[in-house]
């Protein structure tokens, strides 16, 4: 049952999707693998939005060189921990929500652990590599996956349901070279804002999703196109669902 | 036969922004061949300037950072730069996006 509090708090989106999708918000646990740029927007967007219970992992330390992006971060927080620092800014926005933060490296051998008995993963991750370990674990424990991914004014957003559509290697078989990519700040809002509405629709159940569609985000031009995307049935990560 | 090319972000502009390019080739014709006549005759370059970067798509012969699909199907699973097209082909040329 939502309180008295949390019927005042969400009254604007309870309008779209009744106390009964609040209480599936409330109800619901979201891993997010990364508090950098996308991870800002995201898990702010998530915090607001009523998730449950949201755990946020990410294992470096906030830098100046961060700090045109991360917006969850400020000046004061250089050289600290972006899990401890997320975690104190995300309960002053909701203190209703379950935060938990982690600093830690995601890796294989806990990666199981660490995504445990959540509903879904959201990718706000910077590389390729963590990026198909969270595809694989998504396939293996048979939740979704949100992807999101930015560079300079560019971005792009899917959303893997294991079992039914393309995964991350149908459509990216190889690692993408790794680069320091250049980005404006914006385009991680632009992005982590899909993948959080793709979130908040899939729990509420509203609305079609970017399943087997790779939406492209081109800042530059202010455009937006989708490629449709078919399933490899011979995909190493998720042939054999 | 002819093969819908559909290339997105900066790979579009450097095509003249255009969102559809049918491109005519023989019969036969590879992934290989459709690439070779976009960098003949369509201008596909081999390195995208953007801002004071630049981004390379082709070294030599060899794809760099560029995804390529075919009706919808990463190439990769196919036969690679061999994939045989067919008539009325969709194709996606697009860069991945890593950063996050």
């Amino acid at each position: 049952m939502l309180t008295e509090n949390e019927l005042k708090r969400y009254e604007r989106q309870i309008r779209i999707f009744g106390a009964d999708g609040q209480e599936r918000l409330k109800n619901a646990k979201v891993f997010v693998a990364g508090a950098g740029g996308l991870g800002s927007a995201i898990s702010i967007y998530l915090t607001a939005a009523g998730i449950g219970r949201i755990r946020i992992v990410d294992h470096e330390k906030i830098e100046l060189s961060n700090r045109n992006r991360q917006i969850l971060h400020c000046d004061e927080d250089v050289g600290r921990e972006k899990a401890a620092s997320a975690e104190e800014k995300l309960k002053k926005i909701n203190p209703d929500v379950i935060l938990e933060a982690i600093s830690e490296t995601i890796e294989e051998n806990n990666v199981l652990e660490l995504v445990d008995d959540f509903d879904l993963i959201v990718d706000a991750m910077d590389n390729f590599h963590t990026r198909y370990l969270l595809n694989r674990t998504a396939i293996v424990k048979n939740i979704p996956f949100f992807h999101g991914a930015i560079n300079g004014l560019y971005g792009q957003a899917t959303t893997i349901i294991p079992g039914k559509t393309a995964c991350l290697r149908c459509i990216f078989p190889e690692p993408p070279p790794s680069m320091v990519f250049p980005v404006v700040g914006a385009t991680c809002g632009v992005i982590g804002c899909i993948q959080v509405t793709e979130i908040v629709k899939y729990i509420v159940k509203m609305g079609s999703s970017l399943e087997n569609r790779l939406l492209l985000w081109d800042g530059l031009n202010a455009k937006i196109d989708e490629i449709e995307i078919e399933r490899n049935p011979s995909c190493e990560d998720c042939g054999w669902k | 036969m002819k093969v819908t090319v559909r290339p997105f972000l900066f790979i579009r502009d450097a095509l003249g922004d255009q969102r559809e390019i049918e491109v005519k080739l023989n019969s036969s014709a590879t992934i290989s061949d459709l690439l070779t006549t976009l960098r003949r005759e369509y201008g596909l370059p081999d390195e995208i300037p953007i801002g004071r970067g630049v981004f390379e798509l082709f070294h030599g012969n060899e794809v760099r950072n560029m995804v390529i699909l075919k009706d919808g199907r990463n190439i990769r699973f196919l036969e690679g730069m061999e994939t045989k097209l067919e008539d009325g082909a969709e194709i996606a040329l697009f860069p991945p996006v890593v950063g996050g």
